[in-house]
């Protein structure tokens, strides 16, 4: 029981508390590019967390084997890249083999997918912050959703943002952006922001 | 006289780099670092140098690499070389500013992958010459250290009060500023200062 | 359903602004000189501030449409008696400018303004914001300077005590006419109760919204503090809760415009504030709340339609016709109402 309530308490707090997008600005830019189709969101945001999940789980492995420390920091990049890129190859391969229909229905995206500050991002918080698999998988998992929850966010009100009705010098990109910094203030409260006096 | 299509005259590139489609403020590239990192003048010139280097050379080597070769593989082989291009270049640059590199946390590997060089490779590399395409990757790359730089100024002086460290007398200093969803709501504003300084620009020159 | 064969915006409007006028005679009776000054400041640059913007946009300033009053006096009723006047007036200036005018103006705002100006500066400014000072015996108690000195006593307001402490460090009495530590306007509690009943009546607010999030939060509160009616009460008064859910969150621009997303916003709205409230200790966890709902209110009246709509095409339940057909009359009534504006 006392672990079904920490890996909830993680969940909670990797897709809420510490959002990927509100509160560590991390996928912003590929937020911005897949808000504006509210049919792939779904889709997409699955492939991301299906990377981030994967990714983690072998930075785990990796971190195990490697000593990921001192000089470390200059080839840890590489690593992750390298990780990175085998994921992807592999899942495009299956897809290509296994499911064709859905390769190619994720053909277009899934490099946006994969190559975003959000999963680099998380294999480097996840390798800073986590100490068991468990801790891992969760935040890893955590990440991806965090970022669904931030796409499906700024999706419902896109045609709000870039309808006509708003001035001309702030419909759509900046108005994006403010909308997505007042969210930002609003999750900040999730972080127990007191002010000290 | 004869037309030069509007696109591809160097005159055009500049201009769109620098100013229609700034990588920061317009096409919204590049913009986790910079809300995170770039809340100072000196955070803001840090992550300038650190994603020029970084983006230049991993988008002058990759030009090299052969368009034949599928999508899906080419953009690994961009992302290998990003970490490649970051082993020298994290040296470098821990070398001279090793506190300002440290301040800007994972937010600087995580230029390898950098959205400009995910998006924008593709038009860069396909659509111009080799001249056209140096010429667009400098100029968007000034575009963007413009931007950011502007903005860590901006946000250090109504953020926290000073200016490159110093204090400066300003009668209010709006803390929010200098969080990240300040530098959302910053970026917004300063975009559509932008959009407006195109526009009256637009108008000037049709006059 | 949302009324539309009745209510006129104009006499929604008209009815916000007697009660907040009401709850601003309350604080001005409280807080003295400064509360009045506080308010006519934030009211007034709010006023200047839209009328600024809807001429830069060009457009036809309308007498009739009092949203920018009626977002200042709800802006100044949450701020303390004591909070400095350029806090107010950034305040004033982010709500209608970010939240109202960048949106394309009234109507089209997607976060309650107010809620969005005073979260803004209780984050520039916590310790001018966040903190209180005691209810004036005279009409003049409170100095006037902007930043109020050093020897009038602020203290941090009877909600953070409550977070921190878990037990209401007012008596019952006092919460309910709003003699504690808080903001200016939101904590008369017998007061906002007969507003809350006045405004339902008249239907200009929301019943079902406002209910779901009164029982949702009320019942999670009753049990977490071990069925102690006094913190529930302490709860509701406290942290401009109940002011929260009547003004901020079921206000007619901001609140989703179908019955079933209503009962679902307010039980949203409900539970993130508690959540806020006991997970994160959040001081004012409402506006944070109202803020994050908003999108999602918008997105429940997507989804309401074209779940009706499906029913409709299906045939399945005849009740689904006349609620698709009262649905594409209200939108058509929003659609006219957006056309004139």
């Amino acid at each position: 029981m006392e672990f079904v309530k920490n890996i909830l308490l993680a969940a909670f707090t990797s897709v809420i508390i510490e959002n990927t997008v509100f509160s560590r600005a991390l996928g912003t830019s590929t937020l911005i590019l897949v808000a504006k189709n509210r049919k792939n969101i779904f889709g997409f945001g699955l492939s991301v967390t299906y990377i981030t999940a994967i990714v983690s789980v072998l930075t785990y492995f990796v971190g195990k084997l490697f000593d990921l420390s001192g000089n470390s920091y200059i080839y840890i990049p590489l690593v992750y890249i390298l990780i990175l890129g085998v994921v992807y190859i592999l899942t495009l391969l299956c897809l290509w083999r296994f499911a064709v229909t859905l390769f190619v229905k994720i053909r277009k995206y899934i490099h946006m997918s994969a190559f975003n500050c959000a999963v680099l991002g998380a294999m480097f918080i996840i390798s800073e912050y986590c100490e068991t698999f468990t801790d891992y998988l969760v935040q890893g998992i955590g990440i991806g959703l965090g970022f669904v929850l931030a796409v499906y966010m700024t999706s419902v009100v896109y045609d709000r943002i870039y309808s006509e009705k708003t001035p001309y010098s702030f419909r759509g990109f900046p108005l994006l952006m403010i909308y997505i910094g007042i969210l930002s203030m609003a999750f900040w409260g999730f972080s127990g922001h007191i002010a000290n006096f | 006289m004869a037309q030069i299509p509007e696109e591809s005259s160097n005159k055009n590139i500049i201009f769109n780099a620098l100013l229609k489609r700034n990588p920061l403020l317009v096409s919204g590239m590049v913009i986790a670092p910079a809300v995170m990192t770039a809340d100072s003048f000196s955070g803001a010139v840090t992550l300038a140098a650190a994603f020029s280097i970084i983006t230049f050379f991993t988008l002058l080597i990759s030009s090299f690499v052969p368009k034949k070769i599928v999508y899906a593989v080419r953009i690994i082989m961009y992302a290998f070389i990003g970490a490649l291009v970051y082993v020298p270049s994290a040296i470098a640059l821990k070398y001279f500013i090793p506190d300002a590199i440290d301040n800007m946390g994972i937010f600087f590997p995580l230029l390898i992958i950098n959205s400009f060089i995910v998006s924008r490779s593709e038009s860069i590399f396909f659509l111009e010459t080799k001249g056209k395409m140096m010429l667009d990757i400098i100029f968007c790359i000034i575009g963007y250290d413009a931007a950011v730089i502007l903005f860590g100024i901006i946000r250090e002086i109504i953020g926290s009060g000073t200016a490159n460290g110093k204090i400066i007398g300003m009668p209010l200093v709006f803390s929010a500023f200098s969080e990240p969803f300040g530098g959302f709501i910053l970026i917004g504003i300063m975009a559509a200062l932008l959009r407006l300084l195109m526009l009256v620009i637009k108008k000037f020159g049709q006059k | 359903m949302f009324s539309h064969d009745e209510k006129t915006e104009t006499s929604m409007m008209t009815d916000m602004l007697i009660v907040l006028l009401v709850l601003a005679a309350v604080s001005v009776y409280y807080y003295g000189l400064r509360a009045a000054i506080l308010i006519v400041l934030t009211t007034a640059v709010c006023c200047i501030t839209d009328l600024i913007c809807i001429k830069m946009r060009k457009k036809e300033v309308k007498l009739s449409d009092i949203s920018a009053l009626l977002t200042g006096l709800t802006l100044s009723l949450m701020m303390p008696a004591s909070v400095p006047y350029f806090a107010a007036a950034a305040a004033a200036v982010v709500a209608i400018a970010a939240a109202k005018q960048a949106f394309g103006g009234h109507g089209c705002e997607i976060f309650n303004p107010a809620a969005v100006g005073f979260l803004f500066v209780s984050l520039c400014f916590p310790d001018n914001v966040l903190t209180y000072p005691g209810y004036s015996n005279t009409f003049t108690g409170i100095p006037l300077d902007s930043l109020v000195p050093s020897d009038v006593l602020l203290r941090p307001s009877m909600e953070r005590i409550f977070i921190v402490t878990g037990s209401s460090p007012a008596s019952l009495l006092d919460m309910l006419v709003g003699k504690f530590y808080g903001p200016m306007g939101t904590g008369v509690l017998v007061i906002l109760a007969v507003a809350a009943v006045f405004l339902i009546l008249r239907r200009t607010v929301s019943a079902i919204a406002l209910l779901a999030e009164a029982a949702v939060s009320g019942v999670i509160v009753f049990i977490l503090s071990g069925f102690d009616l006094l913190s529930v009460v302490c709860f509701f008064a406290g942290g401009m809760t109940l002011f929260g859910m009547i003004f901020l969150s079921c206000e007619y621009s901001t609140v989703p415009k179908t019955r079933s997303s209503r009962l679902l916003y307010g039980i949203l709205v409900g539970g993130i504030t508690v959540l806020l409230h006991y997970y994160s200790k959040t001081e004012n966890a409402i506006v944070y709340a109202v803020i994050i709902a908003a999108p999602l209110g918008i997105e429940l009246d997507r989804r309401a339609l074209s779940f009706a709509e499906m029913l409709n095409k299906k045939g399945i339940f005849s009740k689904s016709n006349r609620s698709v057909r009262h649905m594409q009359e209200t939108l058509d009534i929003l659609e006219k109402n957006d056309e004139e504006k």
